[in-house]
Parts: structure tokens; C-alpha cells; sequence
């Protein structure tokens, strides 16, 4: 597969895809594995449902905080998972993550793409939804 | 950190979802000017043809109509993909009298670069992290 706004990777995991999918889906798994450095603490919350949000507050060994969220697009149990990434830090928003977990006997073998999004339109839809976001903001102020 | 400072300032006077809202304009302000640029870029260079323009650009300078030969398109279909390049500043024209000359520049594809590389080191990290975990659970039972 040719991906040029993204990046495609593949792993043979030794473990079966039911275990894989947990490791990706369970919060306090997820805690144990999604972060990216050695000595970070990760605290994760997880909607696990098409539309729901989750979140990564990541501190580094500074103690500073990254933050890394996203919602739910697709959940296939135990063979997909497609999610939004939006990361901060690395001025990522609203990419596309897509997990394929594909039996390989006793093994999991997991691609993964990930693609950055390709139109500045699609971020003015989403400025919309933050004024709302104001709005709301703005309400709880004045009451 | 930006967030953290943020989410203290607002998670503490207001109730989540606020503090979530806040986060995000404060999020969006930062990354909105060069992220929307690294879309234009990715949008660019997701078309064949305009990948297939930006390879000849990079190997010498054309005219819009040399670079409309090989293709079975119109001038104006050539001259909208090569104003998408233009807007991801992947390309630059320079005019003299009537004629238009196109060059390639390199920048933007060096930062698309740099990003998708971090990209793929960030998800190899992570993936060694989750074998680990994997090893760590199967020893667990």
C-alpha cells in the first residue's frame, strides 16, 4: 500500500488478537504500553464506542504534560480499530489511525497506518465546533 | 508545558467539558498556522499528477505548457493542479512576458518529511512498548 500523507507499519505480535485488541482498547492497559518514552506516566480514558473520545495526559520525566486524544470511528472486535489523533505537541490534528489485527495461528500480525489529513477544510468544520465550545465556555462564566 | 498550564487554569475555576473546550481553542491557536499548512502539503502531494509535476520541476525548470504535454489534460486542468502546489508553496513560478516558468521548492517537502518521520519512530517505540507488555502478560498467564 502507498501511503504519502502517512506512515504504514507492520509487526508480527506474539500473542493472540483478542489480547492485542485489549492492549489497545482497555485503559488501564493502555497505561501500560502508550507512551513514548521509558519513565513517562500515562493517565488514559477511553470511550470504547463509534464517536467516543479518548485521551492520553502523558507526563514526561519534567513532569510537563502531553496531551494526545482522538474518537472512535470504527471498533471491530478484535480484528480493527480506526480512531482521530490529534497531538499537540507535534502539530497533528485529526489524523487517522487504523489498527488491522489479522490471526497469524497462536500470533497477531498488526498493521498500522497512519494518515495526516490532506484539506484545510476539514479543520474550519472543527473551528466551528470550538466556537460552540466558547459559547458553552462563555455561558458558565455568566451564570 | 502549554496544556498542563491550561488545564490547571481552567480545570480549576470551571467543570470538565469546560476544561476540555478551553484546552482545544487554546490547542487550536498554537498548531492552526502550521498545521494547516502541512495539510495543504499532504493535499498536494496526494494527487498522481501533481506528484508526477513536482518530479519534473525538481529535475529542471518548465513551462506550464511542457509540463501539460505528457498528461491527457487541458491547460487550465494542468494550471489548477500546479496552484495547488503553488498554495502548499511546494512550487514557485517565476513570469517572464507571457510565459511561466515552474521550479520546485524543496522546503515544505522536507518538513512533511520530518513529521512522517517521527510519525514512524514514535509508532516503532510504541509498538516495542506493547510487545513488551504482551511479554509481561503472557509470564502473568
Amino acid at each position: 500500500m502507498t501511503i504519502v500523507n502517512g506512515v504504514a507499519v507492520k509487526r508480527v505480535l506474539d500473542a493472540p488478537c483478542a489480547r492485542v485488541f485489549e492492549a489497545w482498547t482497555r485503559p488501564e492497559l493502555m497505561a501500560r504500553w502508550f507512551f513514548p518514552a521509558e519513565g513517562w506516566t500515562v493517565i488514559v480514558s477511553a470511550d470504547l464506542k463509534v464517536g467516543g473520545r479518548y485521551e492520553l495526559s502523558m507526563r514526561d520525566l519534567e513532569g510537563a504534560t502531553h496531551l494526545q486524544f482522538g474518537v472512535y470511528r470504527e471498533i471491530v472486535p478484535v480484528s480493527r480499530l480506526v480512531f482521530t489523533w490529534t497531538c499537540p505537541d507535534l502539530g497533528v490534528v485529526d489524523s487517522v489511525v487504523t489498527v488491522d489485527l489479522i490471526e497469524r495461528g497462536e500470533q497477531t500480525e498488526l498493521s498500522l497506518t497512519h494518515e495526516l489529513p490532506t484539506d484545510p477544510k476539514i479543520r474550519r468544520g472543527h473551528e466551528e465546533g470550538w466556537q460552540g465550545c466558547l459559547g458553552n465556555l462563555e455561558k458558565v462564566v455568566n451564570t | 508545558m502549554y496544556q498542563g498550564s491550561a488545564g490547571k487554569r481552567h480545570g480549576v475555576i470551571f467543570n470538565q467539558s469546560v476544561d476540555s473546550c478551553g484546552r482545544l481553542l487554546i490547542i487550536n491557536h498554537m498548531v492552526d498556522h502550521a498545521t494547516e499548512h502541512l495539510d495543504r502539503v499532504f493535499g498536494a502531494l496526494a494527487h498522481p499528477a501533481r506528484r508526477e509535476i513536482l518530479r519534473r520541476v525538481a529535475r529542471k525548470e518548465h513551462t506550464i505548457t511542457e509540463l501539460a504535454e505528457p498528461f491527457e489534460m487541458s491547460l487550465e486542468a494542468v494550471s489548477k493542479h500546479i496552484q495547488v502546489l503553488e498554495r502548499a508553496r511546494l512550487l514557485r513560478r517565476t513570469r517572464s512576458g507571457r510565459v511561466h516558468r515552474c521550479r520546485l521548492s524543496p522546503a515544505p517537502l522536507r518538513d512533511a518529511a520530518k513529521v512522517l518521520a517521527q510519525l514512524a519512530s514514535l509508532w516503532e517505540r510504541r509498538l516495542d512498548s506493547l510487545e513488551h507488555l504482551l511479554h509481561e502478560l503472557k509470564v502473568e498467564g
